[in-house]
């Protein structure tokens, strides 16, 4: 982490922009999705402005969550196997989450 | 002893010898420390950060469930939807705010505006105070104009 500092300092702040208005976005859409059926759901979700917002939430998110967790894994854990066994763990998290968030929005675009 | 003693007042004052592991300063410190309410927002924006991620896993599996079935869809719609769902996405939700203002603190502070001692110290109160208000207001949002209402 520590030898990447600036492109990692760049990209954080880039995507803390891009997320502050999809989170209002989001916010504001989980409070119309309340009580929603399933097929009421994969409409709203299908529909090409949501799923492309969704899409970019779930791209920005796990670049920014995966810099996050990593600095504060360099900064608490200190020996030298289980910090690097960390790292691989956040980066498999932050992936998963980007491919199941992606995967899903494409794939109920695709079925809806 | 005598060495020391025999140089310049201002040179013993300066040779100091540190022996790490026991007179050397350590850091990261985490013993010693005074509270401000700027490390206190640092230190939290840490912590709901590392909650943020946790809660991904939520709007992942809301997403997701969707995608997968109807039944699947049901059971976690209806997960979230009970108490303990909701004191759930009321903590994300709290953290969420709470991230994303403290966020905008410090993309401020990297523009270089309200770096000063009262400034920073202000925007940090505020910051506790409006995650709250903000949480309350969504909620509030969620109960009354919410789509099953």
């Amino acid at each position: 982490m520590a030898s990447s500092a600036t492109k990692h300092f760049a990209r954080q702040r880039m995507t803390a922009m891009i997320q502050v208005p999809l989170t209002i976005f989001l916010v504001i859409f989980a409070i119309t999705m309340i009580g929603s059926t399933r097929e009421e759901a994969l409409a709203a979700f299908s529909t090409w402005w949501i799923a492309a917002l969704l899409v970019a939430w779930f791209i920005s998110v796990p670049l920014h969550m995966s810099i996050g967790i990593g600095d504060i894994i360099d900064d608490y854990l200190h020996k030298k196997g289980t910090r690097s066994l960390t790292h691989t763990l956040n980066s498999v998290y932050a992936l998963l989450i980007g491919i199941l968030g992606v995967g899903s929005v494409i794939a109920i675009t695709l079925i809806a | 002893m005598s060495d020391t003693a025999a140089r310049a007042p201002e040179d013993a004052v300066r040779q100091v010898s540190f022996i790490p592991g026991q007179n050397a300063p350590m850091s990261p410190h985490l013993q010693v420390w005074k509270f401000t309410v700027t490390m206190a927002a640092s230190i939290t924006q840490r912590i709901t950060g590392g909650a943020n991620a946790a809660g991904m896993a939520l709007l992942v599996l809301w997403v997701a469930s969707a995608a997968i079935s109807e039944s699947f869809y049901d059971a976690v719609t209806g997960f979230l939807g009970s108490w303990f769902g909701l004191v759930i996405l009321a903590g994300f939700t709290l953290s969420v705010m709470f991230h994303m203002l403290n966020g905008l603190r410090y993309l401020g502070f990297d523009a270089g505006k309200g770096i000063s001692r009262a400034a920073s110290s202000n925007s940090g109160w505020a910051v506790f105070l409006l995650a709250p208000v903000l949480t309350a207001i969504i909620f509030f949002a969620g109960f009354t104009l919410g789509g099953a209402n």
